[in-house]
């Protein structure tokens, strides 16, 4: 029996040898890992074109969730330790660029090349049971009582967080911002009531206005917006116009691979990102859901989320909501 | 009448969806729930994401099946380890072991299976009951949920914990309780993201998670324990009946009904799930039960009570997920995506968007619980069979599994690094008589807790009078403060001399109401048969 | 344990709980309460330590109540006094006990996060499965010592490498394979040599070498093909596993398993 162990043991070592870069892309499965938990914008995006991604390269792409850090830093952390090879994808949003000023991740978002699907424009909805009726009704009260009336959007320090925070910039109003952990919370307390403000993205609340549970007040993006069975929803830079100097701070969704990866690997990869956005099953998804498609790949993208970063990061940094000065990562101020 | 319409077109669904390729899909992910759910730290939640990859390419109600079959059979598999090796497989079940185990030390671990089979059952349909029919009102209920409301269901679960515990050990159930909760402050806190008690470790920032906190508490002591003492399960010689005597059920009758009840409840309100379901429903038969005593020696009431209630959570947490879009549980929030995915866009619309999605969601769900029934009763008979593996062999294989429980929900070995001393320091304090449960139970809802007192006190700016006017916070205060005052002896004597006594004549005179016949007679009846 | 070991024990971990306790607290004296973070204004209701402040002072005082009772119950004097006499069977529960917080403490810290996840895992199942499975007290120590000092080694190298940058990760992971390897191998002649006396033991020896090289090759490509979880460290026999299952894909099998 020992001779025989010692043979198996041989022939096992013998045929061992390093594995070797692969020559073709891709010839196993892709891994996405997905920031963000699961069933939120990121997540059921991501899965979407991936899909549709795996289809067009012909493995699997698996994608996963790894939330929790500061913005989405353990994800990140983990596919910036794997091997740049392309074999594991980062599936992100505009809001994973203050984990480097949060302290989560000790990187530029310049480490990623991105590749944006899109994002769905912000909206301003009241509880049915208060008294605005119209954006201006809205803001004088707030502007006569500061800091009384209750709003909600998302977790601190998120896309909407910005978005509320711009608006209280632009047009002089002040909220009392109440946090919660995220957006879909959020949005059941403007319906209790708790809050009587909410602000998040058209894609996550158009249901409940459809259904009569929030009233929208008015778009924070310059064109007005059609919904159906609601009709025609104002933007809020018709009465504001000041507000165009701090908004529109739009999603971006989307996913990423490491900027280190080889040039062919990344141009499969967002040649096939490119093609998966173009079919009839994202662009069907896309409409139903309310999401606007970008398509912003390479430099483009990479722009966009560098100003991302600065914007987002410096804007916390004043809030003393960030644990790093952005000045010491090397965020330039826009 | 409108409910009558339910019933009618609920059934043709169910005629509907009743095809070979369905039923085979059913089957087979409900098995495989049932599997995932049995390993220890694989979660319902995880399951429902691996089969949301998986059935991306199918059709929308064939998808379904898989994700619901998943769904059910998970939550009922956690019941096989805890049961059989008192390892939870899920923290739903938990509660199970409390009182499987020690049935599966006296040899009955066939009969507390079969118990457990029938039990989930009757909770998931129960449940479904609860969507088919009052979906829109338990909906308009939750909708009265606000921070303070969160805050005092948190409360109460954390104090069921305490109550988990026998006399001598109270104070010993708190500090665990307590100590669960301080390990639930590690981390970045939600509403200010400032990190507390981080030590600069950026892997903590995500704070301490549950599966790995539930595996080490309960895995590896049971591990080292098993292999220490060399414990051998009860011997499974005699031929075991898996089904369950039905007159078992019966008599149990109240129990299931109220653990059913507490399981619907939890379920709808959004955010907390089966975990807390399972260990509220145990503490509130073990408080209101004749023989507290006989709890934790292998207790029928107390095992129906923790796998009736986890069940038909799911139920009620398809229930806010539906209507309006907000999941009930964490595995409903997996659900939610899957149905995004499938362009189902679940809200207040969702009867105009897609008519009788509602209707055929229970109708799966119906077809679900059937199923889970059957893969119960036959994986039972087998399962029962490995106990007669040597635990010698068995127990580092158990190892290998909690490794891999451990790591899978976040692929983090972080969390394996937690896991080990959790386990090695609940070794010692179970070796001590200090109670787990309210360490774990700590650590679900700790977060709960703190989030929402704080946040509730940021609306009111530290006014705390809206606690006392709010209806539904007014009535979750008087069930905190009934908990807590009972745990005192004087007022525990009263209750029993004066309180307890009253509630059961109620209870006698309404069921003699219903069925027309009094205890008295009955007992006459049965003397004379 | 019976009342009087409890009483005592309760005695030492009161004092633990307490300095537990005490220590958190502390901490939570550096957390800000007042001041604004993220755009909330702080106050004291909405601070991160309203919770902590809450709980340590309780944790503190329960261990008081704990301590007094064991006080109370068992007289101080009875409880400073330490030593007890332990039986023969008792002491071999303690190596038991022992020897196996051990082996997992050895197998999360030491091998899981530097070798292939199937090897560690062989490696594991053959140590604890044969250990107990044998019930011998004697080989249960002398597997303990070679656990032991396989780990000690591999932490020798772990060390070695931080001092030399060069060594990338990949390359350590390849390096502690073979070592594994190899270490395995010497463990399964070790106990051969170890149980030729006894038939039973071998035949036991057997089953167990099966069952731990046969189960993780089972439970691995499930775990990672078809539940979709990328395992923690995939060295050298799961990435063969990997260009096994893509050979589809490739011309020739023999180019496929040079890869």
């Amino acid at each position: 029996m020992r001779s025989r162990i010692i043979l198996a043991l041989i022939v096992l070592v013998l045929s061992v040898s390093p594995v070797l870069g692969a020559k073709r892309y891709p010839v196993r499965d892709i891994t996405n890992v997905v920031v963000w938990g699961a069933g939120g914008g990121t997540d059921t995006c991501n899965r979407v074109v991936s899909a549709e991604m795996a289809k067009i390269l012909g493995v699997n792409i698996n994608v996963i969730n790894k939330p929790g850090g500061a913005s989405g830093s353990i994800g990140m952390n983990y596919v910036y330790n794997q091997r740049s090879d392309g074999y594991t994808l980062v599936g992100l949003s505009e809001s994973v660029v203050t984990a480097s000023v949060q302290g989560g991740w000790n990187q530029r978002m310049s480490v990623w090349d991105a590749m944006i699907i899109g994002g769905s424009p912000d909206i301003l909805s009241v509880t049915p049971s208060s008294p605005y009726k119209s954006i201006e009704d809205l803001l004088e009260a707030a502007k006569k009582n500061p800091g009384s009336i209750k709003a909600g959007a998302g977790g601190a320090g998120s896309i909407h967080h910005l978005n509320l925070l711009a608006l209280e910039k632009g047009s002089g109003a002040k909220f009392n911002f109440i946090p919660y952990k995220g957006s879909a919370p959020s949005q059941t307390a403007a319906m209790s009531g708790e809050i009587s403000v909410v602000v998040t993205s058209v894609a996550e609340q158009q249901q409940l206005i459809r259904g009569g549970k929030l009233r929208p007040l008015a778009m924070l993006t310059p064109d007005a917006f059609t919904l159906a069975d609601v009709g025609s929803i104002p933007s809020a830079f018709d009465s504001y116009p000041t507000l165009s100097e701090h908004l529109p701070i739009s999603q971006a969704i989307g996913m990423a691979i490491k900027a280190d990866a080889p040039a062919s690997v990344k141009q499969k990869v967002q040649d096939a990102f490119k093609k998966a956005l173009e079919t009839p099953a994202v662009k069907e998804w896309a409409q139903k859901n309310y999401y606007k498609i970008s398509g912003k790949t390479g430099a483009a993208a990479n722009k966009e989320f560098a100003n991302l970063e600065s914007n987002f990061g410096w804007t916390l940094w004043e809030l003393k909501a960030a644990k790093v000065n952005p000045a010491d990562l090397g965020i330039p101020q826009i | 009448m409108l409910v009558l319409n339910e019933f009618f077109s609920f059934f043709g669904y169910v005629y509907q969806l009743i095809t070979f390729q369905n039923m085979l899909i059913l089957f087979g992910s409900s098995l495989l729930g049932i599997i995932f759910g049995a390993m220890p730290g694989l979660t319902a939640t995880l399951g429902v994401a691996l089969l949301t990859t998986l059935t991306f390419g199918l059709e929308t109600g064939t998808a379904m099946i898989a994700l619901l079959g998943m769904y059910v059979g998970a939550v009922y598999g956690g019941s096989y380890p805890s049961i059989l090796i008192n390892i939870p497989g899920t923290a739903a079940a938990a509660a199970t072991a409390m009182e499987g185990y020690p049935l599966a030390l006296k040899g009955q671990a066939g009969r507390a299976l079969g118990i457990t089979t029938t039990s989930s059952t009757i909770g998931t349909l129960i449940g479904m009951m609860f969507l088919v029919a009052l979906a829109p009102l338990i909906t308009q209920l939750a909708l009265e949920f606000t921070s303070i409301e969160f805050f005092l269901l948190a409360l109460f679960g954390i104090l069921i914990s305490g109550t988990l515990t026998s006399k001598d050990l109270v104070f010993k159930g708190w500090i665990t309780g307590l100590i669960g909760l301080l390990l639930s402050t590690v981390g970045r806190e939600s509403l200010q993201s400032y990190p507390r008690f981080t030590v600069g470790l950026n892997d903590l920032e995500g704070g301490i998670e549950v599966v790995p906190v539930l595996i080490g508490a309960f895995g590896i002591p049971q591990i080292i324990t098993v292999l220490k003492e060399k414990t051998i399960l009860g011997d499974a010689k005699k031929v075991q009946r898996i089904l369950p005597d039905f007159r078992v059920v019966f008599r149990n009758f109240k129990h299931i009904v109220r653990s059913a009840l507490i399981g619907v409840g939890i379920g709808s309100v959004p955010g907390i799930g089966e975990d807390i379901a399972g260990w509220v429903s145990y503490g509130t038969a073990k408080n209101s039960s004749d023989n507290p005593d006989n709890f934790g020696k292998g207790e029928i009431s107390g095992l129906i009570s923790s796998e009736t209630a986890n069940n038909a959570c799911i139920g009620g947490a398809l229930i806010p997920l539906l209507t309006l879009g907000i999941p009930g549980s964490p595995p409903a929030a997996m659900l939610l995506g899957a149905l995004m995915i499938h362009n189902v866009n679940p809200g207040p619309m969702i009867n105009f968007d897609k008519p009788g999605f509602i209707t055929q969601m229970t109708a799966i769900l119906f077809l679900a619980s059937i199923a889970m029934w059957f893969n119960g009763i036959f994986l039972a008979r087998q399962v029962v069979k490995l106990l007669k593996i040597p635990m010698e062999l068995f127990m580092p294989v158990i190892v290998i599994l909690c490794v891999i429980g451990s790591y899978a929900l976040g692929f983090r070995v972080f969390n394996l690094y937690l896991m080990v001393p959790i386990g090695i320091i609940a070794y010692f304090m179970k070796e001590m008589e200090y109670p787990i449960s309210p360490l774990v139970i700590g650590v679900i809802l700790g977060p709960m807790a703190d989030e929402n007192l704080r946040r509730f006190l940021m609306v009111t700016k530290g006014d705390f009078t809206p606690m006392f006017t709010r209806p539904v916070s007014l009535i979750l205060l008087t069930i905190v403060t009934y908990t807590i005052l009972i745990q005192i002896p004087v007022l525990k004597r009263m209750k029993d001399k004066y309180v307890s006594p009253w509630i059961k004549q109620v209870f006698s005179k309404v069921f003699v109401l219903f069925t027309g016949k009094s205890k008295i007679e009955k007992g006459v009846e049965n003397g004379h048969a | 344990m019976e009342n009087r070991k409890l009483r005592k024990a309760d005695f030492y971990t009161s004092i633990i709980l307490f300095a537990l306790g005490l220590f958190m607290l502390v901490q939570t004296f550096s957390i800000p309460m007042t001041d604004s973070y993220a755009g909330v204004t702080n106050a004291w209701y909405i601070s991160p330590a309203l919770f902590p402040l809450f709980i340590c002072p309780a944790i503190m005082l329960l261990a008081v109540l704990i301590f007094l009772r064991a006080v109370k119950e068992e007289g101080f004097a009875n409880l400073i006094h330490l030593k007890t006499r332990k039986s023969q069977e008792e002491v071999n529960q303690y190596i038991r006990g022992f020897a196996v917080g051990f082996m997992i403490i050895s197998h999360v810290y030491v091998f899981l996060p530097r070798t292939d996840f199937l090897l560690s895992t062989c490696f594991n199942l053959m140590i604890m499965m044969s250990a107990f499975y044998l019930e011998q007290m004697s080989l249960l120590i002398k597997i303990s010592v070679y656990y032991l000092l396989a780990s000690l080694l591999v932490i020798v190298f772990a060390l070695m490498k931080a001092s030399i940058p060069m060594v990338t990760n990949e390359d350590f992971v390849f390096l502690m394979d073979i070592y594994l390897l190899i270490s395995i191998t010497a463990f399964l002649l070790f106990c051969s040599r170890l149980v030729t006396t006894n038939l039973q033991l071998k035949r036991k020896l057997k089953q167990v070498i099966i069952l731990s090289i046969t189960l993780p090759v089972i439970l691995c490509p499930i775990i990672k093909y078809f539940f979709l979880i990328p395992l923690p460290v995939e060295g050298i026999i799961l990435e063969k596993m990997d260009n096994i299952r893509y050979c589809q894909q490739d011309e020739s099998w023999i180019e496929c398993l040079n890869y």
